[in-house]
């Protein structure tokens, strides 16, 4: 669905990443984990048209969209959560899924401006659409309340329903479970498995190896914008060289005398 | 060959003004992240504040120093009342409160000052130089003198005083300076202080070519603005180059193609930096984190 | 919450729009001299205007420095149009506000690119450009002293007196806020919002922030146009201030005053600001001090306006 091949961006002479290469099948989920300031989310930041890697490509459904604007990205099925909340605090939980909406909504400026009936047609299946979604992320309660006053575990869970209300093919979730206790994270779990389940290509950054663990179908591991590894779950748990990015080189040492011994 | 030369005196003596604005402009933005657009007012606060001053009676250098001086204090007191209370306001919310101010101290001065144009005594006396065929006001000489000098002293002061290094910090990282036990507050009031304070300075000496009323600072700001970014916000030498640079496109084309229009140069100079190069000449690129 | 809970919650908005009519309705009645009818006229004209401007401010997040451009263009319009090429009232005021709208367009497209202060300074530069052109062609636009605007011609009717305009400007006023209302519940509306909210996040979504914004841009200036043709008739006469900076401070001070993104702050902002300066006669010279005075204070203490204020601590009781 999604595949990656050779990309690189730099940022004033730093290497934020170095020929990266994946791909990511429908209904699988494939986590990107890596230490800190392995590039993990500028590597999100490029995918979903943010940045411009300075070389390599892109290519979303086998058609090659390197460089292509986010917007853009969004008609052809690509979304995205963010690490940091890019809510619209000032809109109402619904309002936002409903922006989410906005690639199948109808256009026409002047339409909008004259509110004409086939616009509040419109509007009303837009807010079924937005409101099934709320129910379904379990915020419904949260209906018309201005986001700015929704506590954090649903603000995380808020953005994955805007993602949704645009009917991907891939969603890039980063960091869902950042900030959550380990009940949110449970929860997360059973969302993301139920969404890639409807066969949505999910791409995970993470760093709650629990639920890395628990729910990928792959994992690709990133270590100073590199990639350091690549496999399923068991295969990487006992990769050495991830062992020794995450841990130091003293832990491989261990691993191998306890092993050894 | 003379009207050439003409036009370039012109051009140096208005540039080396919107050089010192820009830099007031860079000092601030680069230690509050805020574009004070009120920079422009502190220019005809510190001319129209001496004219008052000997107005009644004041000799002319105690009158300027004593503008000068006050200018600074507008300057700090803007900070404490507006900006500071605004600390982590959005975007526009700053963009509005500088604006207001600078209506604010124009207003203000429109009610002490009244709206006819002043003058200032000129430092060197009025006769005039004659230099191949040009004209050259002795006070021009002193206006591009005084912004070298001004540039060099606060070179001096960032680099090799330890309030230079303070500054130089707080504008850099500003939890990071106070963290390392700068008093980021003092630092920043006495940048907003030695901002106006060069801005004033330039309007006391500028004054006598140009004469001051209290609706210059609008189009001194502009136009400082105009060289801030053609050389690069926040680069002090970006701001130099750019308001010799603003001068000089506005008195040629001033000269050459319609004085009618001259105040239009500026306005052209930011379209075209901010579509051609956002960063100016010196500036560096930046990417948003999200 | 079901779907039938949440759409009962919005008709609040077209009850504000009756509501405005009712009040317009009622004043016509109660007023019965010219001079107070004019300065209504001019109250429902500066509304409108600051409702457009609104649009952009409140929406898409863009502090606009020279409004009072457009403003003049339809201003202008419906002097040098009768005036210079022969043509009629109508079809003048529908050509500035054409051209308004085009002239956003061509230099909505690279200058919206920009952020922050850098937008603001070229929509200054804007502003005072175009006032330079009011001031300095003569021939065309009467310089400094401005040229005077015929009156409206309806076939042999000759309508003036502030009466008229009070009716004209109050429908154009409702007509407006309609219209923005329409726009602030459509995918429109919520893209602009989203905008407003996070550009990045927009983009994502699929919003071309560029696109919309310019559209913001658009229909801020024809409103500002068909604002400034009203006030030209009105008043039978045009000068260059109508272009000029204080006009388009004024008219942000109205959108920030009443409350950023809030349609009907836009028109209680410019119903403060127009009708006070009427009660006290002597602030015209503190007209900038006041102005800015009130900008600082709004912004440090009553950052969301009026009217959300009020609406807020209402719905808190």
């Amino acid at each position: 669905m999604l595949e990656v091949e050779n990309l690189v961006i730099e940022f004033g002479g730093l290497r934020a990443l170095d020929s990266v290469s994946f791909r990511s099948e429908r209904g699988q989920i494939l986590s990107i984990i890596g230490p800190n300031g392995a590039g993990k989310t500028t590597l999100f930041n490029v995918v979903s048209g943010l940045y411009r890697p300075q070389s390599g490509r892109v290519f979303l459904g086998g058609r090659n969209v390197t460089g292509m604007p986010a917007h853009q990205l969004a008609h052809l099925g690509l979304s995205r959560t963010f690490q940091n909340l890019q809510v619209f605090f000032q809109m109402t939980a619904l309002e936002n899924v409903m922006v989410g909406r906005h690639i199948h909504e109808k256009r026409g400026v002047i339409s909008h401006l004259l509110g004409l009936p086939s616009i509040t047609r419109h509007n009303t299946q837009s807010q079924i659409a937005a409101l099934q979604l709320l129910d379904q992320l379990r915020l419904a309660s949260y209906a018309t309340i201005p986001a700015g006053s929704m506590p954090f575990g649903a603000l995380k869970r808020l953005e994955i329903a805007r993602a949704l209300a645009l009917q991907p093919d891939v969603l890039l979730l980063d960091e869902p479970a950042a900030g959550c206790n380990p009940s949110e994270t449970a929860e997360l779990d059973e969302i993301i498995k139920d969404i890639a389940g409807t066969g949505v290509s999910v791409i995970l950054v993470e760093h709650d190896i629990r639920l890395v663990m628990d729910i990928s179908n792959e994992i690709v591991v990133l270590n100073y914008g590199r990639k350091l590894a690549q496999g399923s779950p068991i295969e990487i748990q006992s990769n050495p060289s991830v062992i020794e990015a995450y841990l130091g080189a003293d832990a491989t040492r261990e691993r191998a005398h306890v092993e050894g011994a | 060959m003379s009207e050439l030369l003409q036009f370039l005196i012109a051009g140096m003596t208005v540039g080396a003004i919107y050089s010192v604005v820009a830099l007031g402009f860079t000092m601030i933005y680069n230690v509050s992240g805020v574009v004070n657009f009120a920079q422009g007012e502190f220019v005809m606060l510190g001319a129209m504040l001496s004219v008052a001053g000997i107005t009644i009676g004041i000799p002319f250098p105690v009158a300027a120093m004593i503008a000068i001086g006050f200018t600074a204090l507008i300057s700090v007191t803007l900070y404490d009342l507006a900006i500071r209370p605004a600390r982590g306001a959005p975007m526009f919310a700053l963009v509005i409160i500088t604006i207001g101010a600078s209506i604010l101290i124009r207003g203000i001065s429109k009610i002490f000052f009244g709206t006819s144009p002043q003058s200032l005594p000129s430092l060197l006396g009025n006769t005039s130089i004659n230099i191949a065929g040009a004209v050259l006001q002795p006070q021009s000489v002193v206006v591009v003198v005084s912004a070298v000098c001004i540039f060099i002293g606060l070179h001096v002061l960032i680099s090799k005083t330890l309030l230079g290094r303070a500054v130089v910090a707080t504008a850099s990282n500003r939890m990071a300076a106070q963290l390392s036990g700068i008093n980021v507050e003092l630092t920043t009031r006495l940048s907003f202080a030695l901002s106006a304070a060069i801005g004033a300075l330039s309007g006391v000496l500028i004054a006598p070519i140009t004469l001051a009323s209290y609706d210059m600072g609008t189009m001194l700001a502009l136009k400082g603005f105009a060289a801030a970014i053609l050389g690069g916000m926040g680069n002090p030498l970006g701001a130099v180059v750019g308001g010799l640079l603003v001068g000089l496109f506005e008195a040629l084309s001033s000269g050459y193609i319609s004085s009618q229009y001259k105040d239009a140069t500026a306005f052209m100079i930011i379209v075209m930096v901010l579509f051609v190069s956002p960063n100016g000449l010196f500036g560096k690129s930046g990417y948003e984190r999200v | 919450m079901s779907v039938s809970d949440v759409v009962l919650l919005s008709p609040s908005r077209s009850w504000g729009v009756l509501a405005l009519g009712s009040i317009i309705f009622v004043l016509s009645f109660v007023i019965n001299s010219e001079f107070h009818f004019r300065v209504l006229a001019m109250v429902f004209i500066f509304a409108l205007a600051a409702v457009g401007l609104n649009v952009l401010m409140g929406h898409a997040g863009v502090v606009s420095l020279g409004h009072a451009g457009f403003f003049a263009i339809g201003a202008y319009a419906v002097a040098i149009g009768p005036a210079h090429l022969g043509l009629s009232s109508w079809s003048s005021m529908l050509a500035g506000v054409i051209l308004a709208g085009l002239i956003a367009f061509l230099i909505g497209r690279p200058i919206l690119r920009l952020k922050g202060h850098y937008l603001a300074a070229a929509t200054l530069g804007f502003g005072l450009l175009l006032f330079m052109v009011l001031t300095n062609e003569v021939p065309w636009t009467g310089g400094p002293d401005g040229m005077s605007v015929r009156r409206l011609q309806i076939a042999d009717w000759r309508p003036a007196g502030a009466k008229f305009w009070f009716w004209v400007a109050g429908c154009m006023l409702v007509a407006g806020t309609w219209l923005a209302i329409n726009l602030e519940k459509s995918p429109t509306g919520r893209a602009l919002r989203a905008i407003h909210g996070s550009e990045v996040a927009a983009s994502v979504n699929g919003i071309d922030v560029a696109h919309y914004k310019l559209i913001a841009f658009i229909i801020s200036a024809v409103f500002s146009a068909v604002a400034g043709a009203m006030l030209a008739l009105l008043d039978g006469h045009v000068t260059p201030s109508v272009g000029g900076f204080l006009l388009s401070l004024q008219l942000v001070t109205m959108v920030v005053l009443g409350g950023i993104g809030s349609i009907f702050g836009a028109v209680v902002g410019a119903a403060v600001l127009v009708l006070l300066p009427q009660f006290l006669t002597s602030l015209h010279e503190y007209e900038h001090a006041f102005l800015g005075l009130v900008l600082i204070l709004c912004m440090i203490t009553l950052r969301a306006g009026i009217v959300p204020t009020v609406a807020a601590a209402l719905k808190r009781r």
